[in-house]
């Protein structure tokens, strides 16, 4: 698989833990930083992604790492375009940056020879 | 405001035995059993533009896994539980008048769901509510 690897990203994933009187308390922590091929969805992938209510998205191909591979399958995560540190304020991923991505649609690991991985992500405006 | 109150008294008879409680929505932890829970507080009475009496209203559901019914022991441990919020928030001086309600797969989640509507009268300067 050849891409040009030349963005990099950071993914964080929500964790929750649970305090007996007090209940849940969940917080965002950082798994892990790659650099990945981020290409903008444009076109008639644009029109169908827009008919969805999708705005932004994109399709990031990049280099297989266990924990970000088992965080984009099992948790909430956020993916930091440009390791933009500032997509989570005061603990929560922020609408408001533009850099703030989530999963949109799973994520595969490629022909599952755990080289490299392959996901869409779509611009994170909350819930 | 009576949440917390409600999450103490939950959590001291039901955390150890693995069941959580969550206000409003539940958190991003598998369980096989859970609670999630809502409140309402009204000012009832009133002195001299003071509240003297209040009144909380909670709306207890109470989920457990669907599989959990098909087996009669597992019945029995939903049984034990249901008894086990009612006697709890009884003795934290709720009130259930209508009882427990087996509502079914509520949410489409794979989860049964058992309510209870409770309500709270306390005076005001109690502090609980």
């Amino acid at each position: 698989m050849k891409f040009t690897a030349n963005t990099p990203i950071e993914v964080y994933a929500k964790k929750s833990n649970y305090i007996k009187g007090e209940g849940q308390t969940s917080e965002w922590g950082f798994i892990g930083k790659l650099y990945c091929e981020w290409r903008g969805t444009y076109g008639d992938r644009l029109l169908t992604a827009t008919s969805l209510g999708v705005t932004d998205s994109a399709t990031i191909r990049t280099y297989y790492h266990p924990k970000i591979y088992e965080a984009l399958r099992a948790q909430q995560c956020i993916v930091a375009k440009n390791a933009d540190k500032g997509v989570l304020k005061n603990g929560l991923p922020d609408k408001h940056n533009p850099n703030a991505y989530e999963l949109w649609g799973g994520v595969d690991n490629v022909q599952e020879a755990n080289l490299f991985m392959e996901f869409r992500v779509r611009r994170y405006e909350g819930k | 405001m009576i949440r917390r109150y409600v999450q103490q008294t939950l959590d001291n008879a039901l955390e150890p035995l693995g069941v959580y409680s969550f206000w409003q929505r539940k958190a991003d932890i598998d369980l096989e059993e859970y609670i999630v829970y809502e409140t309402n507080d009204i000012d009832e009475a009133f002195a001299d533009l003071e509240p003297l009496i209040k009144v909380a209203n909670v709306t207890i559901k109470y989920f457990y896994r669907q599989e959990m019914a098909d087996t009669e022991a597992s019945r029995q441990t939903i049984d034990s539980r249901k008894k086990l919020i009612m006697q709890s928030m009884k003795a934290a001086g709720f009130d259930c008048p209508t009882g427990a309600f087996d509502a079914g797969d509520i949410d489409d989640i794979g989860y049964f769901a058992v309510i209870f509507e409770m309500t709270f009268k306390g005076v005001a300067y109690e502090g609980r509510c």
